[in-house]
């Protein structure tokens, strides 16, 4: 009998009990009841054990998950553009180290994202990662101190390899860890992070506000030395991001089955491979390559403009309205909040509109962002501006993935969003610079109303092409 | 009645993507020019903008580094300034009082950054304005998009030596 209970128990534990199990041990003679009676026992302590595991894992994800919402408001990208251009950056560099930063991002997302379904990417190295993505910011604040450009341009890209690893890897662990009731419960709090970052904002922008680059003097305990509140703002980032990732190390992750042992460099040659492979597929159907070279269009236009948007608002309105860095704060802290509710309006109008005029709605109220900076420079238009340039990228998203839906069968879907981002090197790698100088030579203002006009005149008209190609695919 | 209500078709994709279009352009065209007439909170007066702007010969062991050089119309006048306001000087105007005539000059590329130097090299020609008595730089500072000259924070430096 304590043979049947014993085994009733390890069955249990192991989440595997069933009624072929208890079947099978009535067969081998113990008795109904002692069975049940062990099933319960065992299936409550079970169950408790799992609970508080669980919560404990909760708490967990719920403390790095503020952590990293303190980390990146306070490190909010328009910031690091305005300290990148203080250092002495020109706005040509500022573009083209945007432009190669997105590429990498990209890249390392899609090389991750396959490498870690076949293989096993440890904790300790998205933790690492993650300190490292902390550090960066600190190697910011001293190239900011020390006005030297190619520190801060290293630490930003090194920065943004960390952001991708961390972030994107972290997602998977976020979701293996935990019941899916309880992802959606923490997805809640990510969403509500979007206030924790909204604050971090704020905060940020005070400080900087209050301790400009010049340096505060300030004396404590007959100590004289001076306070920069860049230096402040980048310290809390760091220290969030490294706390965030110590916390990272106690989550509990499910083990990944490894497929196959692949090095990365094998992984990333199958990758071309595979691209040379889907490329003439995705050739023959004009659609697609005609949408691959609008959403590439609309990719830089966001890229170059958010190197800048901070950046002019900055310089434009530094001596007027709350001043400096919190009209920059306010601005995108409209847009964190927009975006909160942008998926909410996204989903309602695709259904009601469809996906085409969606795409070419939200395509021009993309642009109209841009536009505003140029015909209208005052904050409050500037901020309606972004709000509805957010909500139009929202729209824009949920179309076009819409779209590719309709374009693609499921398999050249899968392929198209894993090797899209080898597609876009080579065009980024030409078309940023030539942005960056189109800054850089004729001022910020004018770049603006050039990326009003790409919109506009360039890709709606893509997308009307696309729907004609699409119909004329369909009759046939 | 009710028969016409449960009969709602969807909106062809054409007028869907025209009524679209023309609510994105009304609400641009809202948008762009909204707040035209709302005033920045904190604006200060022009003229108490000035008052921030402040201009310094940087001088090494007292000597100002203020120079002239060459002769005839080959000549050229040296000079280092540095922003010690707490405003962007957006660009300066230099006058070269010479013993003949004044030489006045809208320096291009001269913005200064606050807490920076500006290094310049100004050709000047002694025949036509003769012996240097004095130099004047005029700050210009830029408020959102008007460039406002502060003639009363100007500078004024009348030591000025022969380049070495």
């Amino acid at each position: 009998m304590d043979k049947g209970i014993q085994e009733a128990k390890k069955e249990v534990e192991r989440d595997n009990f069933s009624d072929e199990i208890k079947l099978q041990l009535e067969e081998k003679g113990h008795l109904t009841s002692d069975i049940e009676n062990a099933i319960s026992t065992y299936s409550k302590k079970v169950k408790f054990n799992k609970r508080s595991f669980e919560s404990k894992e909760v708490k967990r994800i719920f403390w790095k998950e503020l952590f990293d919402r303190i980390g990146y408001g306070f490190s909010s990208q328009q910031f690091i553009n305005i300290l990148f251009f203080q250092t002495g950056a020109s706005y040509f560099v500022i573009g083209a180290i945007n432009g190669l930063r997105v590429i990498l991002s990209v890249l390392i997302t899609s090389f991750l994202g396959e490498y870690s379904k076949i293989r096993k990417i440890s904790k300790r190295f998205i933790g690492t990662t993650g300190i490292l993505f902390g550090l960066c910011f600190i190697f910011m604040a001293i190239a900011r101190l020390f006005h030297s450009v190619p520190l801060f341009a290293l630490a930003l890209l090194i920065g943004s390899i960390g952001a991708v690893s961390y972030g994107d890897l972290y997602q998977s662990i976020f979701r293996n860890a935990l019941k899916k009731e309880r992802i959606h419960f923490l997805r809640n709090i990510a969403q509500y992070g979007l206030i924790i970052t909204g604050i971090s904002i704020i905060i940020a922008s005070l400080l900087m506000d209050k301790f400009p680059a010049t340096g505060t003097p300030v004396s404590l305990f007959g100590l004289e030395f001076r306070i920069f509140g860049y230096l402040i703002a980048f310290e809390i980032a760091a220290i969030s991001f490294i706390v965030s990732g110590y916390v990272l190390s106690f989550i509990k992750e499910k083990q990944i089955k490894i497929i196959e042992k692949r090095s990365p460099l094998t992984q990333l040659k199958i990758q071309l491979e595979s691209l040379k492979d889907s490329l003439p597929v995705f050739i023959k159907n004009k659609a697609i390559v005609v949408l691959v070279i609008a959403s590439i269009i609309t990719g830089f236009v966001q890229t170059l403009g958010n190197s800048y948007y901070g950046i002019y608002i900055y310089e434009t309105f530094k001596y007027s309205y709350f001043g400096g860095f919190m009209n920059v704060g306010i601005v995108f802290l409209i847009a964190i909040l927009t975006s909160f509710f942008a998926p909410f309006i996204v989903k309602q109008n695709s259904k009601e509109y469809g996906k085409f005029p969606m795409l070419v709605f939200g395509t021009l109220l993309m642009a109209i962002m841009p536009l505003t900076y140029y015909y209208n420079p005052n904050l409050v238009s500037i901020s309606m501006g972004t709000l509805l340039g957010v909500i139009g990228a929202a729209i824009t998203g949920v179309a076009h993935g819409l779209l590719t839906a309709d374009l693609m069968s499921e398999k050249e879907r899968k392929v198209y969003f894993s090797e899209y981002s080898f597609l876009i090197i080579i065009p980024y790698l030409i078309i940023m610079p030539i942005g960056a100088y189109a800054a850089q030579a004729y001022g910020l203002r004018t770049l603006f109303l050039l990326l009003g006009l790409i919109l506009t005149l360039i890709v709606v008209p893509l997308y009307f092409l696309i729907i004609i190609l699409h119909n004329k695919k369909e009759k046939i | 009645m009710l028969k016409a209500f449960k009969n709602k078709k969807a909106v062809s994709p054409l007028i869907a993507t025209i009524l679209l279009i023309a609510f994105a352009v009304a609400l641009g065209a809202v948008v762009m020019s909204w707040g035209m007439n709302v005033k920045p909170l904190i604006e200060k007066p022009d003229i108490e903008k000035c008052s921030d702007v402040s201009l310094e010969v940087q001088k090494i062991k007292d000597i100002p580094q203020a120079f002239y050089g060459g002769s005839g119309p080959g000549g050229l006048i040296k000079f280092t300034i540095a922003n010690t306001g707490s405003y962007d000087i957006d660009g300066i105007i230099l006058w070269i009082i010479g013993e003949e005539d004044t030489y006045i000059i809208d320096l291009k590329q001269s913005s200064i950054k606050v807490g920076y130097p500006l290094i310049k090299e100004i050709q000047y020609n002694f025949n036509v304005y003769g012996e240097v008595k004095k130099l004047k730089f005029i700050p210009k500072i830029k408020i959102d998009d008007l460039v406002v000259t502060c003639a009363k924070s100007s500078l004024e430096e009348e030591r000025i030596s022969p380049v070495s």
